[in-house]
Parts: C-alpha cells; structure tokens; sequence
C-alpha cells in the first residue's frame, strides 16, 4: 500500500498542498482530479521523492522511498524522459542495465502493439509516439505501483483508444495504479477510486462505480458540481 | 558490493558516453594546435637564423649570441601550447556545470529518470566527477604523448649546434604551467590535482544547493563556496598571523592544507548526499 499522510508543500509563498492523505491499494486504480495547479503532479513527485515535502511522509509498503524501491513503483511523467538522442531501443536498453524488473518480453509486446519502431530516434517521434514509448518503458517495468501524470495530455483520440487498451491489457493483475488526468472520460470505466483536489486538500473521495450506481452520477458530474459550484 | 560497482561503472560509461564528442573535439583541437606549435615555432626560430646569417653575412655562432639557442621551453611557452590548456580547463570547468544543468533542460528532463534509477542518488554524483576526472586525465595523457612526439619534430627542425641542450623535463620542469597540470613533480601535481577534487566537490555541492532550493539555494552555495575558499587558503596567511609566536614548516603548513581540503572535500560529500537523497527537486 502507498499512504500519503498529511503532506504539505509550499512554492515560495503559496501552499500548493495542506494536509494531503489518502491510500492506494494494490490491484486499485485510483485517479487523482482537480483543476490546472492544484497540486496533483506535486503529490505525484513528493511520492517518488522528486520533491520535497515541508511535513508529512510517503510509504511505500511501510518502508520509506529508498532507491531500491523504484524496482517496486514505476512513474510515468507527461513528458519523455529519455534522451531525445535515443533510439527507443536504446530507451529499452538503458531500462534493461539498471532496473532487475525490467521484463523485455513485455516490452517488446507493447512496441508491437504500438507498432513503433525500435531503432526510431525519440526526437524524431511526434508527440503521441513520444507519450506511447513513455507508456512502454514505463510499464514494461514489473512494479507493484504504477504513478502516471496525464498520460493524455496533448494526444488524438485514436492514440489515446490505444493507450486506453494498454492500461486495460497492462494495469490489470496485482497492481496498484494512480493516474491523473484531465481526461476522465477516457479511463472513467476503468478507475475504482476517484480522489479529488480542491484548495490543495482532499475533498473528497469516492468509488467510481458507487457513484455511478448510488446517485447516478459520473466523475465529470461531481467534478463540476466541485469545481463550478 | 557488486551490484553496486556494476551499476556504478554503468552509469560512468553512460555519462562518459555523452561526453565523447566533447572530448574528442578537445582532444583533437589540443593535439592540432600542438603540432602547429611543433612546426611553426621552431621554423620561425630557423628562418630568423638563416635570414639573419644571409643578411648580415654572420656565422650560426653569431647569429646565436643574437638570438639565442633554441630550447623546447620556446615551445611550451608559445600560444600554440598554452592555448589549447586554457581551453580545456574553460572546457572542462564549464561542462562541470552543463553536465548537472543539462538534466533539467528543456521539457524533457533526464533528471526524472536519472534519480528514479533504482541506485543510491551518489552514485549518478561519482559518475559526473569521474567523468570530468577522466577527461582531465586524458587531456594530460594525451598533451604528455604530444610533447613527447612535439620534442622529435623540434629536435627534427632545428640543427642540433642551434638547439640548448635542454630536455624535455628540464623544459617542462621550469614551466610554470606544465610543471603544476603535468605530472613533471609530483608535489606540484598532487597539489594541484588535490586542489582541483576539492574544488570540483565544492562546485557540484553549489550546483546541487541552487537545483534544491532555487535562488535561496544559489545564495546559499555561493557563502558556501566562499567559505571553503577561505578555508583553503588560511594556511597560506597563518605563518604572518603568527609570526612573533611560532614559527611554521613547509610540512606543517602542508598537513594543515590537506587537513582542510579533506576537511572541506568530506563535508561537500555529505552535503551533497543529503540534497541528492532528500532535498533534490525535479
């Protein structure tokens, strides 16, 4: 289990986050919404220990993130974050040298279904196919917990189908997936729990499913209700 | 351990990798200009000689109490040599920088995956400073073999009546550069090369104070960096602070300069250890 407790966060003079909790289970895909600056890609990077918190803490299984640890949570961010100089199987490789969960077979299933090509250099990919090798070297990674900033931000529909096959064929099993999105609709179906931001609080949590079942309402229709008074 | 060795050599290759072109190119310019300083230099020494003897009608002899002989330190203190040190020095210093800095570039940062690596956060640290250190040293291997080969065409170039006599440590020994970057006297270059870890300890501890608390981070490392200097260079003022008490040796003043390097260079260590593993930010 990932719990996030009480964390805050403060750029300059503004507090971003004030006292964010919540958990996220194995074999759940949470989703984490709010409007432009609230504070999801900070929660994101404070659980990989890309930024510092002012107070609170992460675990991850009980443990603090130590660097063995992202052989057990992979993060996908919205922007690539290999070389653009690389080919993608150069990506691949570079994966392959450091991270023991590595798993080439997927890997090379994922390229497949995407139908890249390996020796592409990653600056000569347009921006969806920059979001789709993101994706693959993400999860292609045998992880416990998967962490994915907008992973459809700036991408077509046709792209965004595919990578919403991905998720389904990929998140499955055992793990435990957070993914923020401004594009709810495209993953609605998929999510268990949805945790929504406001004010840089928590501000409410609810299951997707519930929801939709108890009070007939979708994601979107809560978040407007929040959002837009 | 042996894990640890394995993914520390990686990533060393992997950034020596990247600095291959950078490398190359100064590797080449270096071994370009050297040889145009191997020509030129001596030859302009043989055609002032010979147009001096034609003109004036003077023997070698003569024309040597005019000129003076030839030695290889004419060499070593031409543009043609110092140049290109200079140059990789400046080089080096700034790729010091743009090897943290280029991290964060743009909108694709390699540091997210740099310090998502599943290897403690010191190593990606070792890897940088290995890297500059290699090239340091290659840079010195290679102006050393040059030299060696730029000695033979001099000694090929000038008439041997005409040369000093001097060799080619004798030339580099009185050089004040070549005696302190190349291994000539192993005090000077211990000294400097200890001089230099520290300083290169002290600049990535700086790089890493300002990519973790942003300008307030940059001030900081900028107090920080004066304050190491200052350090380093107290023993150089003690022997006047004291005068009328004690009365230091070379020796003593030595320890306590490696006292103070270490002293400086384990601390820049452990800051950096601190900001990397728990203040860094993306």
């Amino acid at each position: 289990m990932i719990e996030v407790k009480d964390i805050h966060k403060q750029f300059g003079r503004k507090k971003v986050l004030n006292g964010v909790s919540f958990t996220i289970e194995k074999g759940e895909i949470s989703c984490l919404v709010g409007v432009n600056g609230v504070g999801k890609t900070t929660i994101l990077n404070a659980i990989m220990n890309l930024t510092p918190v002012k107070k609170g803490s992460v675990t991850i299984d009980g443990e603090t993130l130590v660097p063995a640890l992202y052989n057990k949570i992979a993060f996908i961010p919205d922007a690539s974050i290999s070389l653009p100089h690389f080919t993608i199987q150069e990506s691949m490789d570079f994966m392959n040298d450091y991270y023991d969960t590595w798993n080439a077979r997927r890997a090379k299933d994922i390229l497949k279904f995407f139908r890249l090509n390996a020796s592409d250099k990653l600056r000569d990919l347009s921006k969806g196919n920059q979001a789709k090798v993101n994706l693959l070297l993400g999860l292609a990674l045998d992880v416990e917990y998967i962490l994915m900033d907008e992973p459809f931000s700036g991408i077509d529909i046709f792209t965004r189908e595919q990578i919403t096959e991905v998720f389904s064929s990929y998140l499955v099993e055992d793990r435990g997936v957070l993914i923020t999105t401004h594009e709810i609709n495209d993953i609605e179906h998929l999510l268990d729990k949805v945790i929504l931001l406001d004010e840089g609080k928590i501000y409410k949590e609810f299951n997707a499913e519930h929801m939709r079942e108890t009070e007939g309402k979708s994601v979107i229709d809560v978040m407007r209700e929040v959002y837009t008074g | 351990m042996k894990q640890y060795m394995k993914s520390l050599l990686n990533l060393t290759a992997f950034e020596l990798d990247r600095i291959s072109k950078f490398l190359y190119t100064l590797l080449g310019v270096t071994l370009l200009l050297n040889l145009i300083g191997y020509i030129y230099t001596p030859m302009r020494y043989v055609g002032r000689m010979n147009e001096y003897m034609q003109t004036e009608l003077v023997t070698a002899q003569q024309a040597i109490e005019r000129f003076g002989s030839f030695s290889f330190y004419d060499v070593t203190s031409a543009l043609w040599l110092l140049a290109p040190v200079t140059l990789g020095i400046s080089g080096l210093l700034l790729y010091s920088l743009f090897i943290w800095y280029r991290e964060w570039m743009g909108k694709n940062t390699f540091a997210y995956r740099l310090l998502m690596l599943p290897v403690p956060r010191m190593q990606i640290f070792y890897s940088k400073l290995f890297v500059i250190y290699i090239a340091i040293f290659s840079l010195i291997a290679v102006q050393i073999i040059s030299l060696t080969i730029g000695f033979q065409i001099v000694s090929a170039i000038v008439p041997d009546d005409w040369l000093s006599g001097m060799t080619l440590v004798q030339a580099l020994n009185i050089h004040p550069l070549f005696t302190v970057i190349l291994p000539v006297s192993s005090f000077y270059f211990l000294s400097a090369n200890g001089i230099g870890l520290t300083f290169m300890l002290v600049l990535f501890t700086v790089i890493l104070l300002e990519r973790s608390y942003s300008f307030k981070g940059l001030g900081i490392g900028i107090a920080y960096g004066v304050i190491t200097v200052l350090i380093a260079v107290f023993p150089a003022f003690l022997p006047n602070l004291v005068q009328n008490y004690y009365l230091f040796y070379d020796s003593e003043i030595m320890a306590l300069i490696i006292v103070l390097m270490t002293v400086i260079g384990v601390t820049s260590l452990l800051i950096s250890r601190h900001l990397l593993n728990k203040k860094i930010t993306i």
